[in-house]
């Protein structure tokens, strides 16, 4: 139950302006600005992306600097933000094959048509943290290029389709349906599963997909392919009736593979588990790959033992938005609810102490609270 | 297409729409200003933001799923002599736009094709082009060369 | 669900798009679709009362400005909209729709959200969507062209109404002309299955008038009732 409350109106328009000094600290320093954070600061730019589910980096940085870099907080104000523009119709389906690769690697073959290309990553370096970047003055890194073509990318996992050795990914093309317009029910589809994965929140979807591989799941894939790069997105405007190109997107894309023991309907094979993340946000794709094969377990006749697998549990629950809210409005007043349970405790405790009193063992005295 | 305007190959208006929608706003606007056309015009639809829901594909080639939205400027204007430009761009640019909804009605008014399709359209082209050749010659440099350890007597 | 259509069907709807019949929208569309709506509502929250809707410079052949402006502001790429034969058959009016809304048009009128109609054209509410007893609010919407409205009963070929119900204190009168009989009568007994049912918005030049399935309707009886008297003179 709630009350209204008034009386804080000052209190809260100081505590904005408190707030607006603290974001903008020691006034010594420089500014930050949104271009600075949109360059810098890329990877936080790109979680707040995937996860307020709206692709433009500028805006996302922004979202940063306001929310003084605190993910859950941009992704809520761009997510705020979102629902106040129109939408004008869906985008043809990205074509991933074309991607103009930055980055594309495979867990499952050393060899392969296109080769392993490392792009920019964190995955050799050392973690010592590096002094140099806390001096001022900075000196670019003599950078090595190589102008012959890039071969094309064929999709890893098609290398095994040749032998029938892995499901195909059914093909249709019926409208998904899109759970920022109808709710989602259980049992959910995977078109649904995978959009819902795509806007959740990356912490709780990398523990979830840890859980899964340490025996809370029955999951210990191979990463078949993971690739990073720009994507072209086309639409079909109404008056033109042909697609056209509207620009470029940063996408990274994950399949995995995880062995099957077969059905009596389908012999052993590998299955797919398919991710996805705006920008260069691989551990978000990794875990939604894990996590989007996981919870095709009812699907394939697996068991369903542990909570990883179970959609309602991880679907209803992925939402960094929701999550934050629930446990945010513990901070409202509860003053009422509050009182009607002190209440009550202090009742039961008059009457055990009664009770007490009326049985002849008992020698405590109790004083009301 | 109206029929004041000769009948442009979907090809050809497919590839201008491309190269400016993927061109620099500040570049675009910087190569329009010097061709100082004031062509008169009326808006059908006014430059405006909104969002687009991307879709992808289950496993990168099976049924499409919706992966989440982004912005997007749509403007549709015509010209006096009855030519419908259009424009669809990537982001939240009004400016840029309205300018390629302009060019884009420009380009298929016969006497303006040459001179758009060689001041505007080929130099932003070839812009697009050497950035993606520029960042393929970055990442190919971070491809692995494999050789394989001989070991062992045999 | 409306969700498990073909995506192809989502970009070459029933009708394409003639470019040269397209036509300006609101100039000012955020403002002007928000004026729309918050007409809209006076009216559903009203019904009854006789709104004058916000306008564009020009209407696509075959709607009246009332009804242009309910589609500039309501319609959109995630509804659908069924078009009666002759309304279906007007190329600058599927253009418009198909550019300006991104509107999925439907051949059957019981998949669709919205159904555009003129008054002649219609004699049965049958085919519309009347919403589940789970999900009413899916029924579907109809905006009736007529040739005149009134809210006194002065209209000679009109069907005079009492409403009464929600959002009306006493009654008011409505006068609709140009209904057939049929669907008169059928707007009436409909009344008995709420809370499924069809929410009516007669258009007419600027003028929209609001019947949601709330409201209550009896055919005029030539006895004076005691009616709403200020909100009858609104126009």
């Amino acid at each position: 139950m709630y009350v209204a409350v008034k009386g804080g109106e000052r209190a809260i328009d100081n505590a904005h302006a408190l707030l607006a000094e603290r974001r903008r600290g020691n006034r010594d320093v420089a500014e930050l600005t949104v271009e600075q954070i949109r360059n810098q600061l890329p990877l936080a730019v790109d979680r707040v992306m995937t996860e307020g589910s709206v692709y433009d980096p500028e805006l996302a940085a922004l979202a940063l600097k306001q929310a003084s870099g605190d993910a859950v907080e941009a992704i809520f104000l761009l997510r705020a933000y979102r629902t106040t523009l129109p939408r004008f119709g869906y985008s043809e389906p990205l074509n991933t094959e074309t991607m103009q690769i930055e980055r594309r690697i495979s867990g499952t073959f050393k060899d392969l048509p296109g080769g392993q290309t490392l792009g920019a990553t964190y995955d050799y370096t050392h973690r010592l943290l590096d002094f140099a970047l806390l001096a001022e003055g900075e000196t670019p890194p003599s950078l090595e290029t190589d102008s012959a073509p890039l071969e094309p990318c064929p999709r890893v996992l098609e290398l095994l389709n040749s032998e029938g050795l892995i499901e195909q990914s059914p093909k249709n093309d019926e409208r998904p349906r899109d759970i920022t317009r109808e709710p989602v029910d259980y049992p959910a589809e995977r078109a649904v599963r995978l959009q819902n994965l795509v806007r959740g929140d990356e912490g709780f979807l990398l523990s979830l997909s840890y859980a899964s591989m340490r025996g809370y799941g029955d999951s210990h894939p191979f990463a078949g392919e993971i690739r990073s790069g720009q994507v072209t997105v086309e639409l079909v405007p109404e008056e033109l009736g042909f697609p056209v190109v509207i620009g470029e997107i940063v996408l990274t894309e994950c399949e995995m593979v995880n062995q099957f023991h077969g059905s009596k309907t389908e012999p052993p094979q590998f299955t797919r588990g398919y991710g996805v993340s705006f920008g260069y946000n691989e551990r978000k794709a990794m875990t939604v790959a894990l996590m989007e094969r996981a919870l095709r377990a009812d699907e394939l006749g697996e068991a369903v033992n542990f909570p990883t697998q179970d959609q309602e549990f991880v679907l209803s629950h992925t939402d960094c938005v929701s999550a934050n809210g629930f446990v945010s409005h513990l901070k409202l007043p509860h003053y009422v609810d509050f009182q009607s349970e002190l209440e009550m405790i202090r009742r039961l405790r008059r009457e055990a102490g009664k009770q007490e009193n009326n049985a002849p063992a008992s020698a405590v005295e109790e004083k009301t609270v | 297409m109206s029929a004041s305007t000769a009948p442009v190959e979907t090809a050809a208006r497919q590839h201008w729409m491309a190269v400016l929608a993927r061109a620099d706003s500040a570049q675009l606007d910087t190569r329009w200003q010097a061709l100082n056309l004031q062509p008169e015009y009326q808006f059908i639809r006014q430059p405006e933001i909104g969002l687009t829901m991307l879709r992808g594909r289950v496993g990168g080639s099976g049924s499409p799923f919706n992966m989440g939205e982004m912005t997007l400027t749509r403007c549709a204007l015509r010209l006096t002599c009855g030519t419908l430009g259009v424009a669809y761009i990537a982001g939240r640019n009004k400016q840029h736009a309205l300018t390629a909804a302009l060019v884009d009605a420009l380009l298929q008014d016969g006497s303006y094709h040459d001179r758009l399709q060689s001041e505007l359209i080929e130099p932003l082209a070839a812009i697009y082009k050497k950035n993606c050749a520029a960042r393929d010659a970055k990442t190919r440099a971070t491809q692995v060369q494999f050789f394989t350890m001989v070991r062992g007597e045999d | 669900m409306t969700s498990l259509q073909t995506l192809s069907s989502q970009a070459s709807s029933l009708k394409t798009v003639d470019a040269s019949l397209l036509i300006a929208g609101f100039e000012n569309p955020v403002a002007q679709c928000q004026q729309a709506f918050r007409q809209l509502l006076s009216a559903t929250s009203e019904p009854g009362t006789l709104q004058t809707m916000v306008a564009t410079d020009a209407q696509p052949a075959g709607l009246n400005t009332a009804s242009w402006s309910l589609a500039l502001s309501l319609f959109d790429a995630d509804c659908t909209v069924w078009l009666s034969p002759v309304l279906a058959a007007q190329p600058a009016l599927v253009s418009n729709l198909l550019f300006h809304c991104q509107t999925r048009l439907v051949e059957h009128a019981d998949e669709a959200d919205f159904a555009l109609c003129n008054a002649d054209e219609l004699d049965t509410l049958q085919p519309f969507s009347f919403g589940s007893a789970e999900y009413p609010a899916t029924s579907t919407s109809l905006i009736l062209q007529v040739p005149a409205l009134s809210d006194e009963c002065s209209l000679s070929a009109g069907s005079g109404w009492t409403l009464t119900g929600p959002g009306i204190k006493f009654s008011r009168h409505l006068c609709v002309a140009g209904l057939q009989d049929s669907l008169q009568q059928e707007l009436i007994h409909s009344r008995n299955r709420f809370p499924c049912g069809i929410d009516c918005f007669f258009t007419c030049d600027h003028t929209l008038v609001a019947l949601p399935r709330s409201t209550q309707l009896s055919i005029d009886q030539p006895i004076d009732q005691p009616t709403d008297q200020h909100s009858a003179q609104e126009s």
